[in-house]
């Protein structure tokens, strides 16, 4: 009996949660400090606040990018001989790594989210509540606006698979064929989305609205095509 | 049946296969021999999908090698195991993509070779990564296995190991071993076929008992001389 595909999956991506867990224990353990630092020594500075919980919260951005680069590692830690002989294709391998850093970049800014929002009523709890009650009628667009956010990133990691990948094709001058590629394709997928803003009538109401679904659908859209050539290019060109 | 059909492979400048043509059997423990360079390991990683021709072609059991996957248990000759997995994580990690895992047989390897599944990978020792390689490899119940350069760098007395629990699993007819390797010596006994390759050609192939007879010569020997005279 065939083994389903939804097992190999899973196995696939918690082999990649574990290789991401040190990440998410250190955005953890910094917020945590940082929250604590800030609650004891600035006392009730709420834009001090607001700064440290956008630091880690560009900490918890930046890491899942980071961690994209381990594919490339993969080859140089001969991982890849595991990778490529198990039988699964390149959507199932790449899947699962986007998968596992989309992960881990939910799991970093939830903890800071958290953090903030408790440092934010441990420290302000009248101001807490009144801009609480102001936010609720925004939360459509702080959940388009997030989501936003986790698009942009998975347009960003499949620039950066995309880029490994065309680096690996060649034997001389690797790491500078990934930096071209990753460079040439941000800018022609630039040019892609600017030409298909140009497609996009938007009118009232919900004028922010829209523009966040726009940009939502355009960027996943882009970042599919990327990560669909990546696949391609991978079941069909990679080789050791 | 695994065949080469006329496989021509490079790497830029360098040849590793020049028409290669051969029919490896069904159920056969076959032995691919030949110096360092000569394209075995090359010939391995086709059949196991991971390389592919520059022109011909390969097949495995008639259908293009990366759909036959899950068929090939293969073991390549270096490290290729995530060093932050112990033992029984890789296994369980492994096993999970085979419909032929065998649990069992995994179980009685596992004493057998006297490793642990608490064993964390990158920190044992070259013999025992070896060994845990075959393990994994053999834990398998494939139609293809292929090895690597198994015995290349280990001890005597894990060589003897390997060798042992590469024969007391065989099952003569329905499985069919590839061992590529340029210490002839150690598993002459071993193998049913054999394939000499040098400089990505075939210099000489057949039966090994024949071979012996024929010449009146052990397959070692019979290698030295088909590599001096290319035939």
């Amino acid at each position: 009996m065939a083994v389903k595909s939804i097992t190999m999956f899973a196995a696939l991506y918690k082999k990649q949660m574990r290789e991401t867990l040190p990440e998410i224990v250190v955005v953890a353990s910094v917020t945590v400090l940082i929250g604590l630092f800030v609650y004891f020594k600035l006392g009730s500075l709420l834009s001090a606040v607001a700064v440290a919980m956008v630091m880690v919260l560009g900490l918890a951005s930046f890491l899942p990018l980071i961690s994209s680069l381990r594919l490339g590692q993969e080859w140089n830690n001969n991982t890849i001989y595991l990778m490529m002989s198990l039988p699964v294709g390149g959507g199932m391998i790449l899947g699962s790594r986007l998968t596992a850093l989309l992960t881990q970049y939910i799991l970093g800014t939830l903890i800071v989210g958290i953090v903030g929002m408790l440092l934010a009523f441990g420290m302000f709890p009248d101001d807490f509540g009144y801009y609480l009650k102001l936010s609720l009628p925004y939360w459509d667009e702080a959940f388009l606006l997030y989501l936003l956010t986790v698009m942009i990133l998975a347009y960003f990691i499949s620039i950066s698979f995309f880029s490994q990948i065309i680096g690996k094709l060649v034997s001389r001058f690797s790491g500078l064929v990934t930096l071209v590629t990753f460079i040439g394709t941000l800018w022609l997928s630039g040019e892609a989305m600017s030409l298909l803003w140009g497609q996009v009538s938007i009118g009232p109401p919900d004028i922010s609205t829209q523009l966040l679904a726009v940009s939502v659908g355009q960027i996943t859209l882009v970042a599919a095509v990327i990560m669909t050539l990546a696949v391609l290019i991978y079941d069909r060109r990679v080789e050791l | 049946m695994i065949e080469f059909k006329q496989v021509k492979k490079y790497f830029g400048t360098v040849r590793a296969l020049d028409n290669f043509q051969a029919e490896l059997p069904s159920g056969r423990v076959i032995g691919l021999f030949g110096p360092n360079g000569a394209g075995k390991s090359t010939a391995l990683k086709m059949i196991a999908g991971l390389n592919r021709p520059n022109r011909g072609q390969v097949l495995v059991d008639g259908l293009d090698p990366r759909k036959t996957r899950d068929r090939v248990a293969y073991l390549p000759e270096i490290d290729h195991l995530y060093p932050w997995m112990t033992v029984g994580k890789a296994a369980n990690f492994i096993g999970t993509f085979y419909s032929d895992w065998d649990q069992e047989k995994y179980l009685g390897l596992l004493s057998y070779l006297c490793l642990d599944e608490n064993m964390k990978i990158g920190k044992i020792s070259k013999g025992q990564r070896a060994k845990v390689k075959l393990l994994l490899t053999l834990s398998r119940r494939s139609s293809y296995l292929l090895l690597d350069e198994p015995l290349s760098g280990i001890d005597l007395l894990t060589r003897e190991e390997i060798i042992n629990s590469v024969i007391r699993d065989y099952r003569e007819g329905e499985q069919t071993i590839i061992i590529s390797t340029h210490e002839i010596g150690e598993i002459e006994g071993l193998v049913d076929e054999v394939i000499f390759i040098q400089e990505g050609k075939i210099v000489l192939t057949g039966n090994a008992e024949d071979l012996r007879e024929e010449r009146n010569m052990s397959l070692v020997e019979i290698m030295k001389e088909a590599m001096r005279s290319g035939r």
